[in-house]
C-alpha cells in the first residue's frame, strides 16, 4: 500500500502540471458538495491564500513587512470607493485597487529599502499604525470608525451574490496570482529573488542589483495584498478600521512561516491554517487564543521546522 | 505656554528615548530588532500594578521587585527562545520577536483584562510654579529619573568590567570573543538590562497615558522614532531623538492640528530615511554586503 502510494506519487511528482490539475479540479467541486458556512470559509482562505502569497515573495528575499495590513486595507478602501464614487467596473477596480498598493508600497519601500533590512520593518510598522489612524480621521471619504458598507462585486451585470459564484470567480483569480508568480520565478527577476533568498552577498558579488530586486519583491507583494484586500472588501461586505491593524499584518507573517516560506505551497497551507483555526477557537468559545496561538507557532515552527507544515510532506515522502 | 510644552514634550520624549534606548541596547550586542520591548514592558508595568494596588507595596520596594521580575523575564526570554536562533538569519528572529509581540498581549489581558486601569504614580501631580511659569510635578520627576538612570548607565558602560565587554561585543563580536569575553552572557545581561529600563519606562508612562494592554502599541513606534533618529547606534543620539520627537510632537499638537500629531512620528521616520539614514548622532549602517 505504502509502496504503491509512494509510487503515485514519484509519478504525479514526475508530471508537476497533471498533479497540479487534478487538484485544481477536486478544489473546484468542493463547494458544491458543503454547507454554506464551508463555502464561505474556502473563500475567506482562497482570499488570504493571495494575500499570504504577496508575503511569502517578500520573505523569500529574506525581507519581512509589518505592513501588509495597509496595504489590504488600501486595496479593500480603495477598490470600494472607486465602484461607489466613480462608478467603476468591479474588475477594473480590483486592478486599479492592487496598482495603487503597489505604487504606494514603492514610496514607503525606497527610502527603506537601500538601508538596513530592519529599516523596512520599522517604516512598515509606522505605516499599518498611520494607515489605521488615517481611515478613522479621514471620516468624509472612508466614513471613519463606523466603517463602510460595500457592494457586493459584480461582472458585467452577472451579481456574484451567492458565496457559490463568487467562489467560481475567485478561485480562477487565485490561481492565476499563482501562475503569474510562478511564471515569475523562472525569470530573471525570480532567479534574483531565489540568490537574494540564498545568500545576498552571493547576489551581490554575482552582480544583482540588491536593492533594486528587494524594492520589486516588496512592490509585488504590495500588489497580490492590495489585490486580495479588494476581493475581501466586496465579499465580506463591510470594512472597518480596526480590522486592518498591525494584528492582521503579523497574521499575514505567520501564514507565511507557519506555511513555510518561500514556495506557493506553503502560501496556501498557511492561510488555510490561519484561516481555518479561528473557526475551530470560535467553536470552542476560546476565540482570543488566536493570536496566542499564532504567536506560539511562528516561534515553535521557526525553531523546529523551519522548512513550515509544508516541509513535513516533503519530510514523508523522503525528499 | 511654550515653555510648558517643552517641558512636557521633554518629560514624554525622554520616556520614548529610555524605551528606544532597551531597543538599541539589545540591537548592538545582539543584532536583533526586538518588536516585543514595548509589550515586555507592559507586561512588567502590569506586574507593578499588581504589587502596588492589590498587595499595596510601598512604592519603591514595588519599583524593586518589578525590576527583579523584568530582569527574570528578560533572562528567560534570551535564554530559551532567541538563544537557539544565534546565527540566523536576522529576518528569522526579528519574526520570533513579533510572535512574542502577539502573544504577549494576549496572555496579559487574559491576566489583567481589557479596561483601561489608572495607574498609582509616585507623588501627586501638582502644578509646580517656577518664575511664573507652571510645570507638572510629574512631568519634573520623570525628567528627574530619567537623568538619574542615564547617569548610572553612563557609569556601568564607562567602568564597569560588563558594561566594558558589553560595548566590546556591539563594536566587533569575534575580536571580543577572542578576548575571552563569553557571547552567551553578554546577550542575556543586554536582554536583562533593556527589560528592567523597559519596565521602568513602563512604570514611569503609564500614569501619564493610562494602563491597558495596547498602551505600547504606539509608544515602541515612537521609540523607533526615536532610535531611528538617534541612528540605531548612539546611546545619548537616542535620548536626544526621543526628547526631539516628544517635543516636536508637543508643538504639532498645540499648533498644527491633533490629528497630524499622531501621522507624524511615520513622517520623521520617512524623512530621516530619506535624508539622512545615519541619524543624528550614529554611523551610517548600510547593508552589509
Amino acid at each position: 500500500m505504502i509502496q504503491s502510494l509512494s509510487s503515485l506519487r514519484g509519478w504525479f511528482s514526475r508530471r508537476p502540471v497533471f498533479g497540479w490539475s487534478v487538484l485544481i479540479l477536486f478544489v473546484a467541486l468542493i463547494p458544491l458538495f458543503v454547507g454554506s458556512y464551508f463555502r464561505y470559509v474556502i473563500n475567506l482562505a482562497i482570499i488570504f491564500i493571495i494575500a499570504s502569497y504577496g508575503m511569502n515573495i517578500l520573505v523569500g528575499t529574506n525581507q519581512v513587512s509589518i505592513g501588509n495590513a495597509a496595504f489590504f486595507a488600501i486595496g479593500a478602501y480603495a477598490s470600494a470607493l472607486l465602484i461607489q464614487k466613480l462608478g467603476f467596473p468591479f474588475f477594473g477596480a480590483l486592478l486599479t485597487a492592487g496598482g495603487l498598493a503597489a505604487v504606494i508600497g514603492l514610496m514607503i519601500g525606497l527610502p527603506a529599502i537601500r538601508l538596513e533590512d530592519i529599516y523596512l520593518g520599522i517604516a512598515t510598522m509606522g505605516f499599518v499604525l498611520i494607515c489605521e489612524q488615517i481611515l478613522i480621521s479621514w471620516s468624509g471619504l472612508t466614513n471613519g470608525a463606523n466603517g463602510l458598507t460595500v457592494t457586493k462585486a459584480s461582472l458585467g451585470g452577472w451579481a456574484l451574490n451567492t458565496d457559490l459564484k463568487f467562489f467560481y470567480f475567485l478561485f480562477p483569480v487565485a490561481i492565476s496570482c499563482m501562475v503569474i508568480g510562478r511564471n515569475i520565478s523562472k525569470t530573471k527577476t525570480g532567479r534574483a529573488f531565489a540568490a537574494l533568498r540564498m545568500s545576498p552577498i552571493a547576489a551581490q558579488a554575482m552582480g544583482i542589483n540588491v536593492a533594486r530586486y528587494k524594492a520589486i519583491a516588496f512592490v509585488l507583494s504590495a500588489f497580490f495584498t492590495g489585490l486580495s484586500g479588494s476581493l475581501f472588501a466586496h465579499y465580506v461586505g463591510f470594512i472597518d478600521p480596526p480590522t486592518f491593524s498591525i494584528f492582521l499584518s503579523i497574521s499575514f507573517v505567520s501564514m507565511v512561516v507557519i506555511g513555510g516560506m518561500g514556495t506557493i505551497a506553503g502560501s496556501i497551507l498557511g492561510a488555510l491554517f490561519v484561516t481555518i483555526l479561528p473557526e475551530i477557537l470560535v467553536m470552542l468559545g476560546a476565540k482570543e487564543a488566536q493570536r496566542v496561538v499564532y504567536g506560539i507557532s511562528m516561534i515553535l515552527i521557526l525553531r523546529f521546522l523551519p522548512q513550515g507544515i509544508q516541509g513535513l510532506f516533503g519530510r514523508w515522502s523522503g525528499k | 505656554m511654550i515653555p510648558q510644552l517643552i517641558v512636557s514634550g521633554m518629560a514624554v520624549g525622554i520616556l520614548y528615548g529610555l524605551v528606544a534606548l532597551g531597543v538599541v541596547l539589545i540591537f548592538k550586542s545582539t543584532n536583533i530588532l526586538n518588536f516585543a520591548h514595548g509589550e515586555l514592558a507592559m507586561v512588567s508595568t502590569f506586574f507593578a500594578y499588581t504589587l502596588l494596588t492589590n498587595l499595596h507595596l510601598p512604592y519603591p520596594l514595588a519599583v524593586i521587585l518589578t525590576l527583579v521580575f523584568a530582569a527574570l523575564i528578560g533572562y528567560g526570554i534570551e535564554r530559551f527562545i532567541t538563544r537557539p536562533f544565534i546565527g540566523s538569519a536576522q529576518m528569522t528572529v526579528v519574526i520570533v520577536t513579533l510572535g512574542l509581540f502577539l502573544s504577549l498581549g494576549v496572555v496579559a489581558m487574559w491576566i489583567w483584562g481589557k479596561d483601561p486601569l489608572t495607574f498609582p504614580s509616585m507623588i501627586p501631580d501638582k502644578p509646580i510654579n517656577i518664575q511664573g511659569i507652571v510645570f507638572s510635578s510629574l512631568n519634573l520627576l520623570i525628567l528627574l529619573i530619567s537623568c538619574l538612570l542615564m547617569v548610572l548607565l553612563y557609569l556601568f558602560f564607562r567602568f564597569s568590567t560588563m558594561g566594558i565587554a558589553m560595548r566590546a561585543v556591539a563594536d566587533d563580536m569575534e575580536g571580543a570573543r577572542l578576548m575571552g569575553i563569553s557571547i552567551a552572557r553578554i546577550f542575556s545581561l543586554s536582554w536583562i538590562l533593556a527589560n528592567m529600563i523597559g519596565a521602568l519606562s513602563g512604570i514611569l508612562l503609564a500614569p501619564i497615558i493610562y494602563l491597558d494592554v495596547n498602551m505600547m502599541q504606539v509608544v515602541i513606534l515612537k521609540a523607533f522614532v526615536a532610535a531611528v533618529l538617534g541612528g540605531f547606534t548612539s546611546m545619548p543620539g537616542v535620548i536626544v531623538g526621543g526628547i526631539l520627537l516628544g517635543v516636536m510632537e508637543n508643538f504639532v499638537g498645540a499648533y498644527i492640528s491633533s490629528q497630524f500629531k499622531n501621522a507624524f512620528p511615520f513622517l520623521i521616520i520617512l524623512f530621516v530615511l530619506m535624508i539622512m539614514p545615519q541619524g543624528i548622532f550614529g554611523q551610517l549602517r548600510r547593508k552589509k554586503v
